[in-house]
């Protein structure tokens, strides 16, 4: 055969392998969209549930996830840039260091009931903190994590060495140089890693449900010791809890959750073109 | 003719390898010195040892003392930071950061607590125009570094060497990027600078040492094989390995 017709062959076969992977994504999403698009309207989110969940809205779902969202952000972006900064700028590279980079990647890839269950038993139990707000956004927080400090270590280590060091020939410090040079430069591929972590946490069901869930709550909670009802968990528990559920409230539910973690993923495309856009080194 | 820095006996070394091999010699006060020597022969790392920029990598060492004003710089209690605000650098590639023009400049003032509003407009208007550039640039200095030619690019980095007010400038081939019109420029530059600053340059180009230094050193294999004042150097070398360089027939 001619180069040329492998190449062809080549190219329809890859474009084959990614619609089957593309296709249904598409399908699914446009499914619920199409499902759940009715049911989207001003009562419907700023309302709360009424007549055992079957009628109204799903205001303090939606309020509950983006507390959670923000104290899981409060929590984790200290300790986590934090984190970042010191392995990439000051740690050594000896045993110590590569053993704690081993656990950080494997963090990222245990089960997220695992997270769920560890929160019970350090935030919820050990820590009294009940199930609250606050236990459940500390869960969330420690997952996002691993996202968190590997993507924000990348973002550090790429910026230029040759920075650093014209830094250092003006008489900086170390953390004048990582402050005023290096910080600035990765600003925008750390806020890239909060969001995508945040992104990745807001729509899981399993972390949240031991430490902060709640099935149904009549008031909205007072303070982060407070119960929180949630996106993913509510979806669960119309899905399959509540006999007689409208279908029409189980996509929209469905379609906000998809929304909001859709709306970080743009944030996060959006903050990626920029930091590409200003990269001039 | 004072000297402003006295080397003396000093060697370094890359892990096991000695890159520098006991080289005495001495920097004179606003003089213009130039390095020579093939890739490789130690002219760089010499430079980078005073100021203590090998520091930055990793498994290095060195032995010897180099003397700033009569104190080794190598000694236990010396601060590495002020070290490096007496002894300014200008590197190979015109590196600015990534910023506006000003805040280039204004990094070091900055850092080192120097001066505030008006003032460091002052110390930044003063840098730039002692680096020449003041009157291409007075009016965009709010405009990203990265949008000034390649030469423009270079008088900045020197710029933001001298807004530190060091009492040295070291230069790392710093024409090697870019075209002989804009050397020339940076050339003149020097030798102005020279009135107010000691200059030790390393350079490829034979030509700009005997242009643009008084002294010369010439280096091979990590040893100081001649130093005299350039003229001499170039017309009546002492050593025939500098001749033979020098003339082009090794290297």
């Amino acid at each position: 055969m001619k180069p040329q017709v492998i190449q062809k062959i080549g190219f329809v076969a890859t474009a084959i392998v990614s619609a089957i992977v593309v296709v249904p994504i598409f399908l699914v999403i446009l499914f619920i969209v199409i499902n759940g698009i009715q049911a989207i309207s001003w009562e419907f989110l700023t309302q709360p549930p009424r007549n055992g969940m079957t009628e109204g809205g799903i205001m303090p779902a939606i309020l509950g996830t983006v507390i959670l969202t923000v104290v899981a952000a409060i929590f984790a972006m200290p300790f986590g840039i934090g984190s970042a900064i010191y392995l990439a700028e000051y740690a050594s590279d000896n045993w110590l260091t590569r053993t704690i980079h081993l656990a950080i990647v494997n963090l990222a890839g245990i089960p997220s009931i695992v997270y769920g269950l560890f929160g019970l038993g350090a935030f919820v139990l050990f820590f009294r903190f009940g199930t609250s707000i606050l236990a459940g956004a500390l869960t969330l927080a420690l997952m996002t994590l691993p996202i968190i400090i590997s993507t924000s270590e990348e973002a550090i280590l790429s910026v230029p060495m040759e920075f650093r060091v014209v830094s250092y020939s003006l008489g900086a410090t170390k953390w004048q140089t990582v402050r005023n040079q290096v910080l600035p430069n990765a600003l925008p591929g750390i806020i890239t890693g909060v969001i995508l972590g945040l992104a990745r946490v807001a729509g899981e069901t399993a972390p949240i449900l031991f430490t902060v869930a709640a099935f149904y709550l009549s008031e909205l909670p007072k303070s982060i010791f407070d119960q929180a009802m949630a996106l993913p968990y509510h979806l669960y528990v119309i899905s399959t809890q509540v006999p007689g559920m409208p279908l029409e409230i189980q996509y929209g539910t469905a379609l906000v959750l998809l929304l909001f973690v859709l709306f970080f993923t743009v944030i996060a495309a959006v903050m990626r073109s920029i930091m590409r856009r200003r990269r001039e080194w | 003719m004072k000297n402003k820095i006295e080397i003396r006996n000093f060697n370094f070394y890359y892990g096991d390898f000695k890159a520098l091999d006991d080289i005495s010699l001495s920097i004179s006060e606003n003089k213009i010195t130039a390095l020579i020597g093939p890739s490789g022969c130690g002219k760089s790392t010499f430079l980078r040892a005073l100021n203590r920029m090998n520091e930055t990598i990793k498994d290095t060492r060195a032995e010897g003392e180099v003397l700033l004003d009569g104190d080794n710089i190598y000694a236990p209690e010396v601060d590495v930071v002020e070290l490096r605000q007496k002894i300014g650098m200008v590197f190979q590639r015109p590196n600015p950061f990534p910023q506006s023009i000003y805040n280039n400049v204004a990094f070091g003032p900055r850092i080192m607590g120097l001066a505030k509003g008006k003032n460091l407009d002052d110390i930044v208007a003063e840098s730039l125009q002692e680096a020449a550039l003041w009157d291409e640039v007075e009016n965009i200095l709010q405009n990203p570094a990265q949008e000034l030619n390649p030469g423009q690019q270079q008088r900045l980095c020197i710029a933001r060497a001298i807004a530190v007010k060091p009492e040295v400038i070291l230069m790392d081939e710093p024409c090697s990027a870019l075209d002989p019109v804009a050397t020339l420029a940076v050339e003149g530059l020097m030798r102005r600078l020279s009135k107010n600053y000691t200059i030790v340059i390393v350079t490829h180009s034979m030509q700009q040492a005997a242009r643009a230094s008084d002294l010369t050193g010439f280096f091979w294999l990590g040893e100081l094989i001649e130093f005299n004042n350039t003229a001499e150097l170039f017309t009546n070398p002492s050593k025939e390995l500098t001749e033979l360089y020098i003339t082009g027939r090794q290297g």
